[in-house]
């Protein structure tokens, strides 16, 4: 796993996947809600946080995150030192 | 012509043990799932009132849809299946269209149907009782399914699949994929489009095994299904090929199973074929062409890794030759090599579900050169031939695909109108949707589209919803070239 110092932020990331302007986000953002965040837009996001964050990419984790709110608390698990699976 | 309850019937008697449908490490034999599909339309003649009852198929992908659809026809009816996932508004809207006379769930019934006549039957195929038909109804329904798509009018539209055509076109089709029994067939086309039942049928038969695909990470990374579940054979829109290759599995290693995909419902690109091709030379390619409306698709170009270059030479993949019982040809271009795409058969859909003014618009009589006056379907779609090959070019109306969903964008300006504003026009920028509304006042457009949301799916929400003063017009028509301007 990432060190703390060096998790990118989750806006940024989903940000960056979706080719969308980050204050276009909010926590309430989420996949089917937002333009953009469609099935494509939805792997590209579960890519970028496998590799910014090392997630598996599985059942659970892609449902979880297909939500900003879900990935801002992964994000606070792992700057606390957390495991993503034990979210 | 084999009607195609017969065909499933044959397919059970001959690989009775075979597996017909595999889903999360369940197998459901031929014999089994003719068991399932008999006690269904058992149940469905015990509290049907009419001898063609219509049936409303409210099940996930699983074994239970699949049957649902064989008994509703062992039983002489007519099934419509629903996206459970939908949106609800639009899932009630096909209900009460649909009016059906039973209604299969398995579990708890969703809350779309909580407008449902309190007098209209649902049966739990989750708790199904153990009377089971002794024989195929031999009084049946002349149709077989009703598919709905978007509509221009702002509801969605049902198009009415006969039983007899759809039995043609699968004993057509089923030679193409020359299947051999036992090879695992994916079922990942949401079931309320026909390209689903196309899958279902196709598969059972001639002996195939249906996987369906429904889990989310076999939704989101389908090439990782296809490893891990041995898939064969793949139908699907062409879209899919792009969450393939974004997850990087275009490859040897996660295509190995694959025998032969074939695309349907929307373009598909030389890239794809290259990608393809590079990754597995030894594959068979089908590039499809068809509409709801004509019955299962009405050309086939079959391509492989040598010949695969002769039908790349406009933007598209060539659509290919007709398929015997369906004629192509080209109307109203100013050479005889383009035109407005016309299929003609006699195994065109029966027509809009109780519509008759759009049926008699859509479908007419037309008389080839030197031929007799036949049954024709104006699908709206602009092709082109070079050297001989037909290509797909445009559409000549406002209906657009996203995602092989078709999109009415008249739908769209109708519900954005219901929202309260006095007009609305709805255009495609770069594969985009962009409205436009006549507002004094700025639109608060998350609330807006969560508006639609309540009746559209999510590929038919705009992605900006703009507020003019008046929308420009020319000589009274919408300057569309002006509003694309005006896309920011």
């Amino acid at each position: 796993m990432k060190s703390t110092k060096e998790l990118a932020d989750p806006f940024d990331i989903v940000a960056n996947a979706l080719g969308c302007p980050r204050a276009s986000l909010s926590v309430d953002s989420a996949r089917y809600r937002d333009h953009g965040w469609d099935s494509l837009g939805h792997l590209e996001i579960v890519i970028a946080l496998e590799k910014a964050y090392d997630i598996s990419i599985d059942d659970k984790t892609i449902e979880t995150y297909a939500t900003m709110r879900g990935i801002q608390q992964l994000y606070e698990q792992l700057m606390r030192g957390g495991n993503c699976s034990d979210s | 012509m084999i009607d195609l309850v017969d065909a499933f019937i044959s397919q059970v008697l001959s690989h009775p043990t075979l597996p017909a449908v595999e889903h999360k490490g369940v197998s459901t034999s031929y014999e089994e799932l003719s068991a399932f599909a008999f006690r269904i339309a058992g149940s469905i003649r015990n509290v049907a009132s009419t001898p063609s009852p219509r049936v409303l198929l409210v099940l996930p992908h699983s074994t239970s849809a699949y049957a649902g659809m064989i008994g509703t026809l062992i039983a002489g009816g007519t099934f419509c299946p629903v996206n459970i996932d939908g949106p609800a508004s639009r899932n009630a809207i096909i209900t009460s269209t649909f009016s059906p006379d039973i209604i299969l769930v398995e579990g708890t019934p969703p809350s779309f149907l909580d407008n449902a006549p309190a007098t209209t039957p649902l049966v739990d195929l989750s708790r199904i009782g153990a009377h089971s038909l002794d024989g195929p109804s031999t009084d049946y329904s002349e149709i077989a399914y009703v598919a709905f798509t978007s509509g221009s009018s702002g509801e969605p539209k049902g198009v009415k699949i006969g039983r007899g055509a759809f039995s043609h076109f699968l004993t057509i089709a089923g030679s193409y994929f020359d299947l051999i029994p036992g090879e695992r067939w994916a079922q990942f086309t949401d079931l309320n489009h026909d390209l689903a039942v196309m899958d279902v049928f196709l598969a059972v038969t001639q002996g195939g095994a249906l996987v369906p695909l429904s889990s989310p990470k076999e939704r989101l990374m389908p090439a990782t299904a296809i490893k891990e579940c041995g898939i064969a054979i793949w139908q699907s829109v062409p879209g899919v090929l792009d969450l393939m290759i974004r997850a990087n599995q275009v490859s040897p290693d996660y295509l190995a199973p694959l025998r032969l995909m074939s695309f349907c419902g929307d373009k598909l690109y030389p890239d794809h074929l290259k990608m393809l091709f590079s990754a597995r030379p030894d594959l068979q390619v089908f590039n499809t062409y068809g509409a709801t409306e004509t019955t299962g698709f009405n050309t086939i170009n079959r391509l492989t890794s040598d010949n695969y270059r002769y039908s790349c030479e406009a933007a598209t993949v060539a659509l290919g030759d007709d398929v015997p019982g369906w004629t192509i040809s080209l109307h109203g271009g100013d050479s005889v090599d383009e035109g407005e795409i016309v299929v003609s058969s006699d195994c065109l859909g029966l027509g809009y579900w109780r519509d008759e003014d759009r049926t008699r618009n859509a479908f007419r009589q037309l008389r080839p050169e030197g031929g007799e006056e036949r049954r024709s379907y104006f699908t709206g779609d602009w092709g082109i031939r070079k050297n001989s090959r037909l290509y797909f070019s445009c559409r000549t109306d406002r209906q657009v695909k996203i995602w092989g969903e078709r999109i009415e964008l008249d739908e769209i300006d109708y519900l954005l109108r219901k929202a309260g504003f006095a007009d609305a026009y709805t255009i495609v920028a770069e594969g985009v949707l962009h409205s436009f509304v006549e507002s004094v006042n700025a639109v608060d457009q998350d609330r807006v589209r969560a508006q639609l949301s309540k009746s559209l799916s999510f590929h038919s929400i705009p992605k900006t919803i703009q507020s003019l003063q008046s929308l420009p017009r020319t000589n009274g028509k919408i300057d569309r070239r002006a509003l694309e301007r005006s896309v920011t």
